[in-house]
C-alpha cells in the first residue's frame, strides 16, 4: 500500500480518542490503554461493519455514563471497549482529589494493582449518588427535604429539526398564555386534579416513553443543581387539566404532595377571610411553577418524601460485591489478568 | 490546482485542492509527494462513498480545520449536529459504517465527528439488547454471566 498514515507522537499521548490504524498500533507504550488495547482477544469480528476500536472509542465519547454501562452490558468486545476508555479513570482521579472516593472503600492500597476495568466497576457501584452533568457525588442530604441526589430526568433527542423547534416554542406560549389567565375564570372540577397528580407522580423512571412529536426519550440522572439548570431550558410543560384556580393549604397538599412545606418555596398567597376564620390561597401555576424550581422539576418533587435508603442499602451492597470480585481483577506483576475474569460470577 | 482521486473500484473523481485536502492523509500526500497530475490511489475507500465524503468536504471546504482539542470532553458538549450533516447522515447503517471507516483512513476529523455523534444518537436511550438488534451483534455471553453484569455493570437505578 502506497499511503502510509503519520500522527505526530504528542496527538497520541492519554487520547480518549485516537484514531490510528491497526496496523500501526503501538504496542511498546505503557499508558494503560495500550496495555488493554494489547491484550483484547474479543474485539473485532463481532463488531458491526468491522469498525476499528478507536472509532468506537471515539463514539463512546459521545455517550454519558449511563449509556456506557449499557453499552458494555450488550458483548465481550464492547465490555472490553468501554472498560478500557480512559474516561473512568480520569474520573475516578477527580472524585479522589475531592475525597469523595477513595481506594480504602474497597480495602486495597492502590486501584492500580489491578485491571484497569475496575475504575469503571467502582464507579458503576457507586453511581446511585453521581451526577451525570457535573460529575460530582452527591449523597442525600437533609435540607429542607429537598432531594439533592441525582434523579432520572427525561431527555430526548437534542437532534430537533427546525419545525420540531417552533412546535416547542409554540407550546410553551401557550403555557405562558395559560399561566397568565385570570385564575378567577376557572370553575372547579375534580377530574382536572387527579390528572395532574397521576402526572406529577407518573414522571419518574420510566425511561422508554415518547413524546408528542414521536421521538423516544431516556432519562440520565442529573443532581438538584443540575436539574434546575436542565429545566431552565427545558421548560416542563403544564399537567393536561391543570386549572389556573386558587386552592387552599389542605387542597394543595392533596394536589402537589408538598402540603405545609408549602412555606420553603415561597409562594405568593392570598389571604382569605370570612370573620371567623383566615386561610391562605395560592394559584396552582404559580404554585407548582415555584416548586419545580425549588425541587429542580416534578421528579424533584416526586422525590420529596423518599430518604433513599434503599437505594443507599443497594448501593453498600455492589461496591461489597466489587470487593468479592477483586482478588479476580489482580494483577500479576504488570500482567493483566484474564480477561474472562471481568464478568466470571462471583 | 485540482487533484485526481481514484476509489477501490477504479472510479476517477476531480476536485479542487481545498476539498481534497480536507482529508488530512491527502493533505499530507500532497505535501510529500509535490504537486503532480497523477491520480491518487484511494484503495480503501468505494466510488459510492468516496462521492459521498466529497459531497461533505465540498460543503464544508470553507470551515476553519478543527483544531483537536484532547481535555476537551465531548460529553460535556451538546450532541448537537448541523441540520445538513444531519440530512448527509440519513443513509443506510452500512452506508453510514462505511463513511465513519472513510472517515477515519482518511482522516477527516469533522465527518468522523459528525458520523460517531450519529451512531452514539443511535445507541442513546437504547437497552442492551435493542442495541444488539440495532447493529446486529450477538450475545456471547451465557444467561449466568448475563444476569450478574447486568447486576455489575447498570448505571445505578436504571430501568
Amino acid at each position: 500500500m502506497p499511503l502510509k498514515h503519520h500522527r505526530s507522537e504528542e496527538n497520541n499521548v492519554n487520547s480518549e480518542c485516537k484514531r490510528r490504524l491497526p496496523t500501526e498500533r503501538n504496542l511498546s507504550s505503557t499508558t494503560h490503554a495500550d496495555v488493554v488495547a494489547a491484550t483484547r482477544s474479543y474485539v473485532s469480528p463481532t463488531l458491526p461493519y468491522h469498525l476499528p476500536v478507536e472509532v468506537w472509542e471515539t463514539i463512546c465519547s459521545y455517550l454519558r455514563p449511563s449509556q456506557l454501562a449499557r453499552l458494555s452490558r450488550v458483548s465481550k468486545a464492547l465490555y472490553e471497549i468501554v472498560c478500557g476508555i480512559r474516561f473512568w479513570k480520569n474520573w475516578y482521579l477527580e472524585l479522589a482529589k475531592e475525597k469523595e472516593f477513595t481506594s480504602s472503600d474497597l480495602n486495597v492500597d492502590s486501584l492500580d494493582d489491578y485491571h484497569p476495568a475496575v475504575y469503571m466497576l467502582y464507579i458503576l457501584s457507586k453511581s446511585f449518588i453521581l451526577c451525570e452533568q457535573c460529575r460530582k457525588s452527591h449523597a442525600p442530604k437533609s435540607y429542607h427535604r429537598v432531594s439533592t441526589v441525582p434523579l432520572p430526568v427525561k431527555v430526548v433527542s437534542s437532534v430537533k429539526t427546525p419545525r420540531q423547534r417552533i412546535r416547542r416554542r409554540n407550546q410553551l406560549k401557550v403555557d405562558q398564555a395559560l399561566l397568565n389567565r385570570d385564575s378567577n375564570l376557572d370553575d372547579s372540577s375534580d377530574s382536572g386534579d387527579s390528572r395532574i397528580k397521576s402526572s406529577i407522580s407518573g414522571s419518574e423512571g420510566d425511561t422508554q416513553v415518547s413524546d408528542e412529536s414521536g421521538q423516544e426519550a431516556w432519562t440520565i440522572r442529573l443532581c438538584l443543581n443540575c436539574r434546575k439548570e436542565h429545566y431552565t431550558r427545558h421548560v416542563e410543560r403544564y399537567p393536561p387539566g391543570l386549572r389556573a384556580k386558587v386552592y387552599n393549604t389542605q387542597q394543595m397538599e392533596e394536589l402537589f404532595r408538598f402540603g405545609r412545606r408549602i412555606n420553603h418555596i415561597n409562594p405568593d398567597g392570598v389571604l382569605m377571610t370570612d370573620g371567623s376564620s383566615s386561610w391562605m390561597e395560592y394559584s396552582a401555576y404559580h404554585v407548582l411553577g415555584r416548586a419545580r424550581a425549588h425541587y429542580g422539576g416534578d421528579i424533584g418533587i416526586a422525590h420529596i418524601h423518599n430518604d433513599h435508603q434503599e437505594s443507599l442499602e443497594k448501593m453498600k451492597g455492589r461496591v461489597e460485591h466489587l470487593r468479592r470480585k477483586l482478588p479476580l481483577l489482580k494483577k500479576e506483576g504488570e500482567a493483566l489478568p484474564p480477561l474472562k475474569n471481568l464478568w466470571a460470577l462471583v | 490546482m485540482p487533484v485526481v482521486l481514484t476509489s477501490s473500484d477504479s472510479e476517477t473523481f476531480t476536485v479542487d485542492k481545498e476539498v481534497a485536502e480536507r482529508s488530512i492523509l491527502i493533505k499530507n500526500m500532497i505535501e510529500d509527494v509535490g504537486e503532480s497530475d497523477s491520480p491518487i490511489p484511494l484503495p480503501n475507500v468505494s466510488s459510492a462513498v468516496l462521492k459521498k465524503v466529497i459531497e461533505f468536504c465540498d460543503h464544508h471546504r470553507n470551515d476553519p480545520i478543527q483544531v483537536q482539542d484532547e481535555t476537551d470532553d465531548p460529553r460535556k458538549r451538546s450532541n448537537d449536529i448541523e441540520e445538513w450533516d444531519m440530512k448527509f447522515m440519513q443513509v443506510d447503517q452500512e452506508m453510514l459504517f462505511e463513511i465513519i471507516l472513510a472517515a477515519n483512513y482518511l482522516d477527516i476529523k469533522t465527518l468522523l465527528d459528525v458520523g460517531c455523534t450519529t451512531v452514539a444518537n443511535l445507541i442513546k436511550g437504547k437497552t442492551p439488547e435493542e442495541i444488539r438488534k440495532l447493529f446486529n451483534i450477538v450475545n456471547d455471553f451465557t444467561p449466568e454471566e448475563e444476569a450478574q453484569i447486568k447486576k455489575e455493570n447498570e448505571w445505578a437505578e436504571d430501568r
